[in-house]
């Protein structure tokens, strides 16, 4: 028996009920113990567990057996992004809520620089990714996170979405509630796409399944999609079984589906064309005056049912706003007496969308800064809206100088 | 002037709340101003108050003052301008004259220091007095000694009877049948021992069997203590001071500081490789490890904060300080108290590397011989260079140059390891770690060739 292990049963037992029997230690430990009083028995263990335990520790070794080693990273061809890019960077990741519309913006320069993310953030920006809140700019993530990022993944199951052509991947073979996500972020990065992959497996899904495909299929619908919903309409109507229930609701779905595509129609463009910002906000030129969408908005908008002017707020959310516009919507959320809270339902959002508003709103939300009150509501707006909604702008204008 | 990094601030920070709070006001638009020099930052900021403000940093003797009300410290404020100076240098204007309220304190902080070297080589003055003192001193000495006699002879009864009726009993005895002796222990003034016989109720008694070698080691670690200071007498004079440290003597840092002579100072570029932080009983306990880049000699400089006092000694992990370490007397020398210390900014310095560490195998062989020196020695950081992660079996080593491993500490989190990972892209890189039993828990990746050290959080 190994002579550690036997000191340790007769601790554990006591020695009065098992006295140490030294002949089991090792031979150099036997020579010192010879002169030890043997008389009394707790000395002499404790004697033997002493040196036994230093005689251990310092012989303490090294695993020399044979392990898989990890082949290391491939060399960067990109470079680093720059020291003042870096700084931005971490200052948006270290913030409680992350500005995901700001990490994004941050993003898009890296990309158009040609730039990648030094390894000591990578970790940050990985996990970050990780977050399904953030899934829709993991194609962004995707691109600045080099060769180092992409050796990462293997580390770490969550990180999978970094690979190339994960949502392809899960669109493939995940399971149903794998599949929808991989819709709604394509949908979103890619509306051909989206479209395309639905109109190959139409056939193939369940009902249930395609309601739920056609309920993401209104974000970014465009004319060119009319004729496949038409088809799905005229084979719903032909359908034997148009009374259950849920084929009803999917003829719901694509008439209102179709109906948006006739607004589209009317208005002569399409969602596809409008999205995106071609460039930093500042940059571009955007008339004050109101376009139609926004007086459109701003005729139906009720600021007091918060969740479907979010919604409403959100479609517009691809667009540069009108100098008037924005303003109009800055002073819509602004609570008062009648709307105690709405700060709280507007604040998130209203900073997500920052980069649609337009640069002359500064002036206004300087002028709130500036003037005191002890109203409760006025400070929240400030708190909440106001200067974050500053520190955002002046964020937006560091990135552009990068 | 880049002199310090966000990761060392958010160190200094007393809690997240503040760490929070600092970060926030890490915002140049919240600063009415703020301005740099070589000694001291300083900046004036919008509270709730209907003045600014003012927060000053002293830069070479690490300290803070604000005007603000908190009890926190450093307060925020402090810990936001530190970060604006961390993230972006550039933002701070220099070569602004200090205003009064400035260079005030910064004047006042610098005579302090001056006059404290001072005070200490003219201290001899009232021979009359001074000899009072080391008769009351001699006084209390004897009558601690005989307290610490009388507790060693009772511990070594209670530890006896422990082995003779055996340890299995152990998980059943329950929180005060050791908090009752470590209490006895600290009434016989022999606060080492109180430690560790309250080390037994820090043993994890539901993991397996792996308690049985804890409690054995623990209690062998213990007669060992007991049986040396039976026969303190024999043992030569440094051997004394360990055990009496061991036993838990308290020198007092001015006498420390007093008594600094070549032989116990070192006067180096130090570089802080590493910190633990543990709270016990209102009592918080800071480990700092250092690093002395030419002469390649490890400390351990222990800071005391009673509940929510604040740390006397701000040292900023993962800097380089140009200090002056007393040693405390010992077989081998380690623990060290800072007499003098002043940020290091000149980067070009050399870094040596003695102590350094080619193999798993060399790390043991210096360790053996320290053993041989002090065998109560655990818990020591070494650096060992080309070391690259590895992984079996769900489990991470650290695969040395000559193909051997050992395994990383359960301390050292999965983030941890992703972030070595990503700074090494699995090539070996030159690691500061703690040896602690036979597993290493890295503290920081050390590029000797430009000096730059970089902390695993």
């Amino acid at each position: 028996m190994d002579a550690w292990k036997q000191l340790v049963n007769t601790a554990l037992l006591g020695t009065e009920k098992l006295p140490l029997n030294p002949e089991a230690l090792p031979s150099r430990i036997q020579e010192k113990l010879i002169n030890a009083d043997k008389t009394d028995p707790e000395s002499y263990f404790m004697k033997a567990a002493t040196l036994m335990l230093a005689y251990q520790k310092a012989g303490e070794q090294a695993d020399t057996s044979v392990m898989p080693a990890i082949v290391p990273a491939e060399e960067e061809t990109l470079p680093y992004c720059s020291p003042n890019a870096l700084v931005v960077l971490k200052k948006l990741l270290s913030q409680q809520n992350q500005h995901l519309s700001l990490i994004s913006f941050w993003a898009e320069t890296c990309i158009a620089n040609n730039w990648i993310i030094p390894p000591d953030i990578l970790v940050a920006v990985l996990d970050l990714g990780a977050d399904k809140k953030a899934r829709f700019i993991r194609d962004k993530i995707r691109k600045i996170i080099g060769k180092r990022g992409e050796w990462m993944v293997q580390f770490n199951e969550n990180w999978q979405y970094a690979l190339p052509l994960y949502e392809d991947k899960l669109w493939q073979e995940g399971r149903i509630a794998e599949r929808r996500e991989a819709f709604a972020v394509i949908r979103h990065l890619e509306p051909s796409k989206a479209f395309e992959w639905l109109k190959a497996v139409w056939a193939e899904e369940t009902a249930k399944d395609r309601k739920d495909f056609l309920l993401m299929f209104e974000k970014n619908i465009s004319l060119g999609e009319e004729d496949f919903l038409q088809e799905v309409k005229a084979a719903l109507m032909a359908d034997k079984n148009l009374e259950k229930a849920i084929n009803k609701e999917i003829l719901g779905i694509v008439e209102m589906l179709l109906q948006r595509i006739e607004k589209l129609k009317q208005k002569n463009q399409t969602v596809a064309e409008k999205s995106g910002f071609l460039s930093g906000l500042f940059k571009k030129i955007v008339p004050s005056a109101m376009s139609d969408i926004e007086k459109e908005f701003l005729a139906e908008v009720k600021w007091q049912n918060y969740d479907e002017t979010n919604k409403k707020l959100e479609q517009l959310g691809h667009l540069s706003w009108s100098a008037e516009f924005s303003q109009r919507v800055l002073e819509g959320i602004k609570p008062d007496q009648t709307n105690y809270y709405q700060v709280n339902y507007y604040a998130p959002l209203i900073l997500e969308l920052c980069r649609c508003l337009h640069p002359q709103t500064a002036n206004y939300l300087n002028g709130i800064t500036q003037s005191n009150s002890n109203d409760w509501q006025f400070n929240q707006y400030k708190e909440r809206v106001v200067n974050p909604l500053l520190g955002a702008f002046d964020t937006i204008a560091e990135i552009e100088q990068l | 002037m880049s002199q310090f990094t966000e990761d060392q601030v958010t160190q200094l920070a007393p809690d997240a709340a503040s760490l929070k709070s600092g970060k926030d006001l890490a915002n140049e638009r919240k600063w009415v101003s703020f301005h740099q020099n070589e000694r001291v930052l300083w900046g004036e900021v919008q509270g709730s108050g209907k003045d600014p403000y003012r927060t000053q940093v002293d830069l070479q003797n690490i300290a803070f003052k604000c005007s603000c009300p908190s009890r926190k410290f450093p307060c925020k404020h402090g810990l936001g301008l530190l970060f604006i100076a961390a993230r972006n240098p550039s933002a701070i204007k220099q070569g602004i004259a200090e205003p009064a309220w400035v260079s005030d304190w910064i004047s006042k902080r610098v005579d302090k220091a001056e006059s404290k070297v001072e005070k200490d080589n003219h201290q001899e003055e009232d021979p009359k007095k001074a000899e009072k003192q080391a008769k009351d001193k001699e006084k209390r000495q004897k009558e601690r000694q005989q307290k610490v006699e009388a507790g060693v002879a009772e511990l070594d009864l209670w530890l006896k009877d422990l082995v003779r009726t055996g340890l299995l009993t152990l998980p059943e005895r329950g929180h005060t049948f050791f908090e009752k002796t470590a209490a006895r222990m600290v009434d016989a003034q022999a606060t080492g021992l109180a430690n560790m016989v309250r080390s037994f109720n820090k043993i994890n008694f539901y993991n397996g069997n792996a308690w049985h070698t804890e409690a054995l080691a623990l209690s062998t670690n213990i007669y060992l203590l007991l049986e040396s200071f039976k026969n303190l007498e024999k043992l030569p004079q440094l051997w004394q001071e360990d055990v009496r440290n061991m036993i838990g003597r308290t020198v007092a840092q001015k006498d420390l500081l007093a008594e600094s002579n070549d032989n116990n100072t070192i006067k180096d570029t130090w570089l802080v490789i590493g910190r633990q932080t543990e709270t016990e009983d209102d009592i918080t306990i800071q480990r700092n490890w250092l690093y002395g880049c030419q002469s390649g000699q490890y400390a351990l400089i222990l800071n005391f904060a009673y509940k929510n006092t604040p740390m006397t000694n701000l040292l900023m992990v993962g800097s380089f300080v140009d200090a002056t370490l007393v040693f405390y007397p010992s077989n081998s020398p380690f623990r060290a108290i800072l007499k003098e210390q002043s940020l290091n900014t000149n980067t070009t310095d050399t870094f040596s590397s003695k102590g350094a560490f080619a193999t798993w195998d060399a790390m043991q062989e210096t360790f053996a011989g320290q053993l041989a020196k002090n065998p109560w020695f655990d818990d020591i950081p070494y650096m060992v260079e080309q070391l690259v992660l590895v992984n079996n079996n769900a489990q991470w080593f650290l695969k040395d140059s000559a193909g051997a491993f050992l395994p990383l500490n359960s301390a050292f989190s999965d983030k941890q390891i992703w972030h070595l990972l990503a700074i090494t892209g699995g090539k070996p890189v030159d690691l500061f770690l703690i040896k602690t039993n036979n597993t290493v828990l890295p503290l920081g990746i050390m590029n000797q060739s430009d000096r730059t050290y970089q902390l695993l959080r």
